[in-house]
């Protein structure tokens, strides 16, 4: 009788610990749907690294003062980062920042009569949204023994119509 | 009840609980590779990509056409890259830079359309240039890609997930074609079939299967990645 107890003793603990886990793996889901509207990622102080963007990608970007009020407002450009990435959802904090981000090398090419994207062929002033703690691995060739791995993922959004330029990631 | 034994329920819920919320480990990616390549001096590589959504539940799959060094590290490549929270693939343009990653990418593939994806040199050798169909989406000085001539063209798919779908089926194959490379600004060859070789990474399910149909002298380059091969 005493061993049956036990028995049932043990199956009551392995239905509660069941029972947690189930509505531990729920609790996260219902933390983010509480919020309206898609989950926003808490802000970090991170900003953009000029010297190194330029330095691995050949973007410039040029920060504007904090007077500078633009068409769209920064909650909308990151709403509209997470409308076009919902994966971006998941990241651990963001941050964002107004100013003008340019590619030399396509200005150069617009000017020498290539058909050029009007995104990349003059400076566009933009909101860059900087979410942090999304994993990116690199591509590359087979033989790379080593990808390489980034845990930020950079947004940039037309700050004058809202439009969604494209992401870019350098750190 | 016992007081000891109520003590252990809610401590074993409490601990069910913990157990649940935490957030799965990702593995280590395995990188599995299908393809073409040549080892033929270049200075930019092309070719036409056709459209598929594929299914991929963790990691990322692409399909890119690439100039690079020969696996030591430098590259410039174009295509398509589908994350596993990626509702469709978007434009991407890569170069190696080390531990990190430097990717561009910008909007959504269009459903349904094949286009011709570019990286090469300019003509006065400062920048490299992503286009696709002809219209230039961005540039990387080449001081950051280390690269003026490369050794090798290479036509690839690539994906982190053997369950995830790296290409087209049986019937309707992903083509990358009219697979070509630039020896000097505005000229252009397509590969001789000869001299490509095929890219099967160890490990990897999947294997291009290759037909070389139409084109000027036979040239053009059709290619097929097999889908849900799980079991190799």
């Amino acid at each position: 009788m005493k061993r049956i107890s036990w028995i049932l003793a043990g199956l009551a603990m392995f239905v509660l610990f069941v029972l947690g886990a189930f509505f531990g793996h729920l609790l996260p889901q219902r933390l983010q749907g509480v919020a309206a509207g898609p989950p926003e990622p808490p802000q970090s102080g991170k900003t953009v690294d000029p010297v190194l963007l330029h330095a691995r990608l050949g973007l410039l970007f040029v920060p504007t003062g904090s007077t500078v009020e633009p068409p769209i407002t920064k909650d909308q450009a990151i709403a509209k980062a997470l409308q076009v990435s919902p994966g971006l959802a998941t990241a651990t904090s963001a941050s964002y920042q107004l100013g003008y981000l340019s590619d030399p090398g396509a200005i150069i090419e617009s000017q020498n009569g290539e058909t050029v994207d009007p995104s990349v062929a003059n400076p566009v002033l933009v909101w860059v949204i900087i979410f942090d703690g999304i994993h990116n691995v690199s591509s590359g060739p087979p033989e790379l023994a080593q990808h390489g791995v980034s845990n930020e993922t950079n947004v940039s959004i037309n700050a004058n119509t809202g439009d969604y330029i494209g992401e870019f990631i350098y750190r | 009840m016992n007081k000891y034994l109520k003590l252990l329920a809610v401590g074993t819920f409490i601990a069910g609980l913990f157990f649940g919320s935490l957030s799965p480990v990702s593995a280590t990616p395995q990188f599995s590779f299908a393809g073409y390549h040549a080892n033929v001096s270049n200075r930019g590589v092309r070719a036409n990509i056709d459209y598929i959504n594929p299914n991929v539940p963790t990691g990322q799959s692409l399909e890119w056409v690439m100039a690079d060094d020969g696996g030591y590290g430098k590259w410039a490549q174009i295509g398509w890259i589908k994350r596993y929270n990626d509702p469709a693939p978007i434009y991407f343009g890569e170069i190696g830079c080390g531990a990190n990653v430097c990717r561009r990418t910008a909007e959504q593939v269009p459903y349904n359309t094949t286009h011709l994806y570019q990286v090469n040199l300019n003509s006065t050798n400062e920048y490299w240039v992503w286009r696709i169909d002809g219209e230039v989406r961005g540039t990387s000085p080449v001081g950051d890609v280390g690269l003026t001539q490369t050794a090798r063209a290479s036509y690839e798919g690539e994906t982190t997930d053997t369950m995830a779908q790296l290409g087209g089926t049986f019937n309707s194959p992903l083509r990358i074609w009219v697979t070509s490379y630039s020896t000097a600004p505005g000229v252009w060859y397509q590969v001789n079939p000869v001299n490509f070789m095929r890219t099967t990474t160890s490990g990897t399910c999947y294997r291009a299967t290759s037909g070389f149909t139409g084109g000027s002298g036979g040239y053009s380059f059709v290619d097929n990645w097999t889908v849900t091969p799980p079991q190799c």
